[in-house]
């Protein structure tokens, strides 16, 4: 035994110095890859053999190559994540549509300002066909913006609906990703594991739960449990190695069949860019076409049957108001005033309605729409520095420090040197009791 | 916690980003001169500033009815002095009437020359002002007219123009104001038509007393001059006060609105060397690493 225990020795830790220097190269080499975590070796100390004068060590073996993971900072990067791109998400949509309604300059606002006007122009001067044919040109434009504003809404939950469904396919996508990790990682020996594997179902994850808000949770046998909170419940996503993948029924209604084989509803996830689109679509923009539906009756009701009983304006909603077809520059003149051709006090009258009441609805109009897209702003910036804060938190842990690195591969070069020196020492003291013992006389 | 590379290079990105965005912005408010690019950069501001354009906008209409207002009154002074001049002349013409001065012949030509002045006097009154009868109210006729020796007037339909939020003015005398005579029946036409027959027939009563009313119906015309005179005040003054609002509401909306270009120029100059100092300090953000220690 003996000698050649120590060369034994010694070799493990040649293995372990060469291990140490393969695991800081793999380090280094994927210092700048996405989503990397940081390898270390974890060396324990072999089981002592009975020798005459007591337990002996007798070297080192490599327990694990360990993958530096916390999996309380990657919760804590994916739910501000989550929050993050919920806000900002819906902010940004806000944002385009409060762009088109071309507020201050050239907006409801102007135009009916301008309806205002002509009316007080029609009624100074009632037979004139050029302020009568103003009025018109007035309702046309105002109607026009409200019919214009409402069309660009329309067009702008339609451009959403076809990212929300790229985002579905995305999400669908990574779901199929990380049932497949899940499927190759269950119940096989951690230490044996592809830790990059691992670290590619982690991106996926990050990214699930800046899309939809999943949620992880690891299992014990190693695989991950992805679920997404909703505001009408809990689905499960992944499973081991089976997915259930979420669906677009309909126009905007998202959902998912779980385990149990039960749809769940997921149309308004609780965080997630998805969850942004979805709380746009479903939530904010109906609230604001409705906003300017209101409007819209509200402004029937003062313009119509203010001149004489005239019908001014027609349609119901954003979508179909417009001057009445029939109207004609002449009844608007006869309409100006009931006690002659030059009566203008009917007309006079109307304009004085002016600052009242449709004047701020129309301004409501804009300064909900600001409001909301301001607030929403707000917590996106607000969340997107918790987010910044826990990513650093993250990179802090699992990122590769050259420098240590560095220090890492000192260490296990001289350690490797160290045991070579050993191992020639012993392998000098063998030569000797080999070649030379026993030689006597030659 | 540990630095790593990733969360120093991470670091980095972020502080240029927020640089570059406050320059970004910067820049917006100078080329645009706008304080606010949208609404929801200041939904409070973004109220105030439509207040604001939309009591410019009744200011403008109010300055258009108070220009129209002038020059209603004043179309209607000039007409209604006219009118006086040849009342006057009527009236002279009246007093060489008396019996004691004029022989038939006479009288008969004073008459005739009345007549005309009536003649005169209706024309004016139906004045057209911008294709209306300038004292005919609402209606399209004519201000005065005669059916068989009756005469009509027009004596409704107040053109109001409004020239504040609180006030709006009459700019318009009817046929009744201008021509009618106040506390008697009639009117200056009736009352010439009386004339004429009066001196005629030689009738020294009926000419003193149509000489009265006469006088009645000058001092009718007067009393619609007057108050033409009081409007046109009104308007004047008016007018001068909605030229001061305008200009404090251009003020307020301006200060409300736009970017003041010095501070802007200035704020876009610190944003571009706060982005340079931190393009610098990126360009240190990975110090020297112990890689060029070893050998």
């Amino acid at each position: 035994m003996g000698d050649f225990v120590t060369l034994n020795t010694a070799l493990s830790a040649i293995q372990a110095g060469q291990r140490g220097l393969d695991v800081t190269t793999n380090n280094v080499a994927n210092a700048n890859t996405v989503g990397y975590t940081r390898q270390r070796l974890e060396l324990r100390e072999r089981p002592p053999y009975d020798a005459a004068i007591g337990p002996l060590g007798s070297g080192v073996s490599v327990e694990e190559i360990a993958r530096l993971r916390d999996g309380f900072l990657d919760h804590r990067v994916r739910s501000t994540a989550a929050e993050t791109a919920l806000a900002t998400t819906r902010a940004a949509l806000l944002r385009q549509a409060e762009d088109v309604t071309g507020e201050p300059d050239a907006g409801v606002s102007m135009e009916l300002d301008e309806l205002w006007n002509a009316f007080e122009d029609l009624g100074n001067d009632p037979e004139n066909p050029a302020s009568q044919q103003q009025v018109v040109a007035a309702l046309d434009r105002l109607t026009g913006r409200i019919r214009s504003t409402q069309r660009s809404w329309s067009m702008l939950a339609h451009d959403t609906r076809a990212q929300r469904d790229v985002m579905a396919a995305e999400v669908n996508d990574l779901l199929t990703a990380v049932a497949d990790v899940n499927d190759r990682v269950a119940g096989v020996d951690p230490t044996t594991v592809s830790r990059q594997l691992l670290d590619e179902r982690d991106v996926a994850i990050d990214r699930l739960a800046e899309l939809v808000g999943a949620d992880a949770t690891l299992q014990e046998d190693g695989s991950v449990t992805l679920t997404v909170d909703a505001v009408d419940g809990r689905a499960t996503l992944v499973d081991h190695a089976r997915t259930y993948p979420i669906s677009v029924d309909g126009l905007d209604a998202l959902s998912t069949t779980g385990p149990s084989g039960v749809a769940v509803d997921v149309s308004r996830p609780l965080g997630g860019e998805l969850a942004g689109a979805q709380a746009f679509l479903l939530d904010d923009l109906p609230q604001h076409v409705a906003g300017l539906d209101d409007f819209v009756a509200q402004l029937s009701d003062e313009l119509n049957g203010g001149l004489a009983g005239l019908t001014l304006l027609t349609g119901v909603s954003a979508e179909t108001v417009a001057p009445s077809p029939d109207l004609t520059a002449a009844e608007l003149g006869q309409a100006a005033g009931p006690d002659g051709p030059h009566d203008g006090s009917a007309a006079q009258e109307l304009a004085a309605r002016r600052g009242g009441d449709v004047d701020d609805a129309a301004r409501r109009l804009v300064v909900d729409l600001a409001g909301q897209v301001r607030t929403l702003a707000r917590r996106g910036e607000a969340a997107g520095e918790l987010h910044h804060a826990a990513q650093q938190a993250r990179r802090g842990q699992h990122g590769v420090s050259l420098d240590e690195e560095m220090v890492q591969m000192v260490r296990f070069q001289r350690s490797l040197e160290a045991a070579s020196r050993v191992m020639t020492a012993v392998d000098q003291a063998l030569e000797v009791l080999v070649n030379r013992t026993g030689i006597v006389g030659r | 916690m540990r630095i790593t590379n990733e969360l120093m290079v991470a670091n980095s990105l972020r502080r240029l980003e927020g640089r570059l965005a406050s320059y970004e912005r910067a820049q917006s408010r100078l080329a645009t001169g706008r304080q606010r690019q949208a609404p929801s950069d200041d939904p409070g501001g973004a109220s105030r500033a439509l207040r604001l354009r939309s009591e410019l906008h009744a200011r403008s209409q109010e300055q258009r009815n108070a220009a129209d207002a002038i020059s209603w009154l004043s179309a209607s002074d000039s007409v209604l002095q006219s009118g006086r001049e040849r009342l006057q002349r009527a009236r002279d013409l009246t007093v060489r009437s008396g019996t004691e001065l004029a022989g038939t012949d006479e009288r008969e030509a004073i008459a005739v020359e009345i007549e005309r002045i009536r003649d005169e006097l209706v024309g004016l009154a139906n004045t057209r002002y911008r294709g209306r009868p300038l004292f005919g109210g609402y209606g399209d006729g004519d201000a005065v007219t005669s059916t068989e020796g009756t005469w009509s007037l027009v004596d409704s339909g107040d053109v109001r123009r409004r020239i504040s939020d609180a006030e709006s003015v009459v700019v318009n005398v009817t046929a009744a104001d201008a021509f009618g005579i106040d506390d008697a029946p009639g009117s200056t036409f009736a009352a010439l038509d009386a004339l004429t027959a009066a001196i005629r027939d030689g009738d020294d009563d009926a000419v003193a007393a149509g000489l009265d009313r006469l006088d009645a119906s000058l001092s009718s015309m007067s009393r619609a001059q007057a108050s033409i005179g009081a409007t046109t005040n009104q308007v004047e003054s008016a007018q001068r006060r909605i030229e001061d609002s305008t200009i404090a509401l251009r003020q307020e909306l301006s200060s409300a609105e736009d970017v003041d270009m010095t501070e802007a120029v200035m704020d876009l100059q610190v944003a571009e060397v706060a982005y340079e100092a931190t393009l610098g300090a990126l360009g240190r953000a990975l110090p020297p690493s112990l890689l060029q220690f070893l050998r």
